[in-house]
């Protein structure tokens, strides 16, 4: 898949779909796979490998984990490639549907 | 664990000749009067046996990752076009859903791992009842079985 | 068209059966997702950047009214209440679940769908010309030998893991709408001393490096088609590299050993492949596939002054409306390019609309352009205002076929894992900015085809004016490649110059054609101008100031 990230990505998110349904989900802080950005675990520079081991542990209910770089923007955070953020609220097309839409 | 087509586990211990072996080895096997099992690459043209055949009593052909399908050809010359009448095996990377294309093609041994579930490999050789290809399987295809119909 | 026998549905039942078993076998963890990857693939079920995403085998698009119905039940049922017809002439879903895929294929099977082979190294949906059986000038409807080709390609034992994928197109006359040359294997259908036959082709392609497939055979036989056909796969099969997916097609090994090798390989092995009879089609089965392809009950007719004072509906019948080879008849084309929708998008309420129509007054059934269009191929000339008026109330009427915003567009990376850049929002942008339908008219003839990646689904080379999304340092910018065709003088469009951003492109489009206003003698097209003036007065104009 084409990943847009810098050789020294400062934060980093680990991201994945989940198997049943694929929806897009993110690493969270408790320990499993969220769909909620903001729920999302933060990694440094040095923790972002160590990170995608532990959700890669936990791999039975998603596919194809793999980190991405964030930036923050007025205190959120927010997915520095478009196509992470793209992922995360939907087509720009159609913001009628995906998660910006409010449903799932 | 080696899985006939048939369904049964083979228990066998045969030795294997690899190509290189054959090359060197072939003019005292040959005078030795003995059936050889050639293990031969999927990567060479499988024409450069092809006056041979008689010396080979079964043929190991491989699929060193699923994706690579080249065996598959190298089967359906060997049964079809070159007549090769002896036992040919798969080994490799062979998946469940595999195996039915394999048996299609001519193979009816296949080398799989000790674990397998025998059962669900035996009802995946069968995985179709109908085919659209001849090949050399004994099937009859979907046109024929509809002219017959007729 | 084509109606499954018991054999047929046989055949798919069992395949959405052992898929049901392995989705279970996944779902369980029995199997790895890198084992189960390439059996979903052939399933045609892709994991995208927001959920799963289908592809619907619509066979040398064709859909009979029941089927495009049953499409719209399920893309309500399954998915978000859409479908998105592609430039291979199928049709996709973006959001549907794993766990919904066995039912769903299912209810598929229902109406004789299925999603078999359109993804994975395998033969993908063989295409054809939407106007197929319609349109004069052609020595037999090529969706007879799609068909034939169809059946010999599923779930062949020994093309399954090819070292790519290998898509198939088939044209039935000498104008070519099926993009056949930038296909791994085209087909045109020909007449050679009273006898039928076929011309075939082989390494066409596009993506990273695109290629017109030359000629293997200008005479191949009804009897001799399957052989040869497996003579060129069995070659490919085995030589074909194993070792770079960007360097596996088909085109790259002809380009490599060059097209007479190829020739001579592909013969070499045609000789001894046409030995074996039984890959010659029965003639009883060729006689019984190719009767569900003969004439509709056309009524005698004549053709019909269109008597109306109705602007809008005039140029409908003028821009989207070809001629049909039988008197009083028109083919009707149903443009999916508004600047509102995604381009070759239908909504669940449109599709039930057309197929009300195609049952009316089109014989049930409608096609699929692999410009992604929709048509209706058997229109009585009096029933013209009645289904225009039809289309207008939903939309279905803009007269924009083979004008400037009747673009092919990919999905690009508002949907597509693969992709670089947005595709769809240029394309809007382009249809919003050349809305004007008396502009449209006086540009004519234009295809502007857009991809957001070099995979080249939205098959940006062929295009008059190609548009190439990349992405240099995380941003989004376009690349403008001038003067390709897809048609029987296929060629590759060339490179103008340095990419533009998201805001400036829509303007480099605009000063193109304002180039080509200036600049155009005796009424000629838009490509007929380029090829006599090439790229450089182009050049000029968009990069003047830099």
């Amino acid at each position: 898949m084409a990943q847009h990230q810098r050789k020294n990505a400062a934060e980093q998110i680990v991201t994945a779909n989940r198997l049943v349904d694929g929806v897009v989900v993110y690493w969270s802080k408790g320990g499993n796979w969220k769909e909620q950005l903001k729920a999302a675990q933060i990694a440094s520079a040095d923790e972002a490998q160590n990170l995608l081991l532990e959700a890669q542990a936990k791999q039975t209910e998603i596919v194809d984990p793999y980190l991405f770089e964030i930036e923050r923007e007025n205190g959120r955070v927010i997915p520095a490639s478009q196509r992470e953020r793209i992922r995360a609220l939907g087509p720009t097309v159609r913001l009628d549907l995906g998660k910006q839409a409010g449903a799932k | 664990m080696l899985l006939h087509k048939n369904g049964t586990e083979l228990k066998q211990n045969k030795k294997i000749i690899n190509w290189e072996d054959w090359q060197s080895q072939n003019e005292e096997l040959v005078v030795k009067n003995e059936k050889t099992t050639l293990e031969f690459p999927n990567d060479l043209d499988i024409h450069l046996i092809k006056d041979d055949l008689n010396y080979f009593d079964e043929i190991v052909l491989n699929f060193p990752v699923f994706r690579d399908g080249r065996a598959y050809s190298q089967a359906r010359i060997l049964r079809e076009e070159l007549g090769f009448k002896g036992i040919l095996r798969a080994v490799g990377d062979i998946l469940l859903d595999q195996i039915f294309f394999m048996r299609r093609c001519g193979f009816e041994v296949f080398d799989i791992k000790d674990n397998a579930n025998q059962e669900e490999w035996q009802n995946a050789l069968n995985d179709f009842s109908l085919s659209y290809q001849p090949t050399n399987d004994g099937m009859k295809t979907i046109w024929e079985l509809r002219t017959q119909k007729q | 068209m084509y109606r499954y026998d018991e054999f047929d549905h046989k055949i798919v039942r069992e395949r959405v059966e052992q898929f049901r078993t392995q989705v279970k076998r996944r779902l369980s963890g029995e199997i790895t997702e890198d084992q189960f990857k390439p059996l979903r693939l052939m399933n045609g079920l892709y994991l995208q950047l927001h959920a799963y995403m289908l592809r619907i085998a619509v066979p040398y698009g064709t859909l009979s009214a029941r089927q495009l119905r049953q499409l719209a039940m399920i893309t309500r049922k399954y998915d978000k209440g859409y479908g998105h017809f592609t430039t291979r002439q199928n049709i996709q879903l973006n959001w549907v679940q794993l766990k919904d895929i066995p039912d769903l294929l299912n209810d598929l099977a229902d109406v004789e769908m299925h999603c078999i082979q359109t993804s994975g190294n395998c033969i993908r949906n063989v295409t054809s010309d939407h106007y197929a059986g319609a349109a004069a000038g052609e020595v037999e409807d090529p969706r007879i030998w799609s068909e034939i080709i169809r059946q010999w390609s599923s779930f062949h034992p020994e093309f399954s893991f090819l070292p790519r994928k290998f898509k198939i197109a088939v044209t039935g006359s000498t104008g070519d709408r099926a993009a056949i040359l930038v296909h791994d294997i085209g087909i045109r259908i020909v007449e050679q001393n009273g006898k039928t036959g076929f011309a075939v082709y082989a390494g066409g392609g596009q993506g990273r490096t695109p290629m017109i497939a030359p000629l293997m055979s200008d005479f191949v036989s009804g009897d001799e088609l399957l052989p040869f056909l497996e003579a060129i796969l069995r070659v490919y099969n085995l030589h074909g590299r194993r070792d770079n997916l960007f360097k596996a097609r088909i085109k790259i090994l002809v380009h490599a050993i060059g097209a007479d090798e190829m020739k001579r390989q592909v013969n070499e092995m045609f000789e001894k492949i046409k030995k074996n009879e039984r890959l010659a089609l029965p003639k009883q089965e060729e006689a019984r596939i190719r009767s569900y392809f003969a004439d509709p009950d056309y009524q005698q007719l004549e053709d019909e002054n269109i008597d109306s004072k109705n602007e809008d509906f005039l140029r409908f019948v003028r821009v989207n409306c070809a001629a049909h080879k039988m008197l009083g008849y028109k083919i009707v084309n149903i443009s999916l390019k508004t600047k509102d929708i995604a381009p070759g998008d239908a909504s669940a309420e449109q599709m039930e609309v057309i197929a009300e129509l195609a049952e009316r007054y089109s014989f049930s059934e409608i096609r699929v352009s692999h410009e992604q269009n929709l048509t209706l191929a058997h229109v009585r000339q009096k029933d013209l205002f009645e289904i225009w008026k039809s289309l207008k109330a939903h939309n279905l009427a803009i007269a924009n076929i083979g004008l400037i915003s009747d673009q092919i567009t990919c999905p690009g990376l508002d949907y597509c894992n693969l992709a670089n850049a947005r595709a769809i929002p240029i394309a809007q942008k382009i249809s919003a900015r050349f809305e004007n339908p008396e502009m449209q008219e006086d540009i004519g003839a234009m295809k502007i085809k857009i991809s957001g990646c070099m995979n080249a689904c939205g098959h940006h080379h062929v295009g008059h004016i190609g548009i190439l999304g990349v992405d240099k340092k995380g941003t989004e910018y376009y690349q403008i490649t001038l003067g390709g065709s897809a048609d029987e003088n296929a060629a590759i469009g060339r490179l103008i110059g340095p990419a533009f951003t998201e805001e400036d492109v829509v303007d480099a489009i605009e000063n193109i054609v304002e180039t080509y206003k200036m600049h155009r003698k005796d009424g000629e097209d838009f490509l007929t101008a380029w090829r006599r003036l090439g790229n450089e007065v182009f050049k000029e104009r968009l990069y003047a100031s830099a």
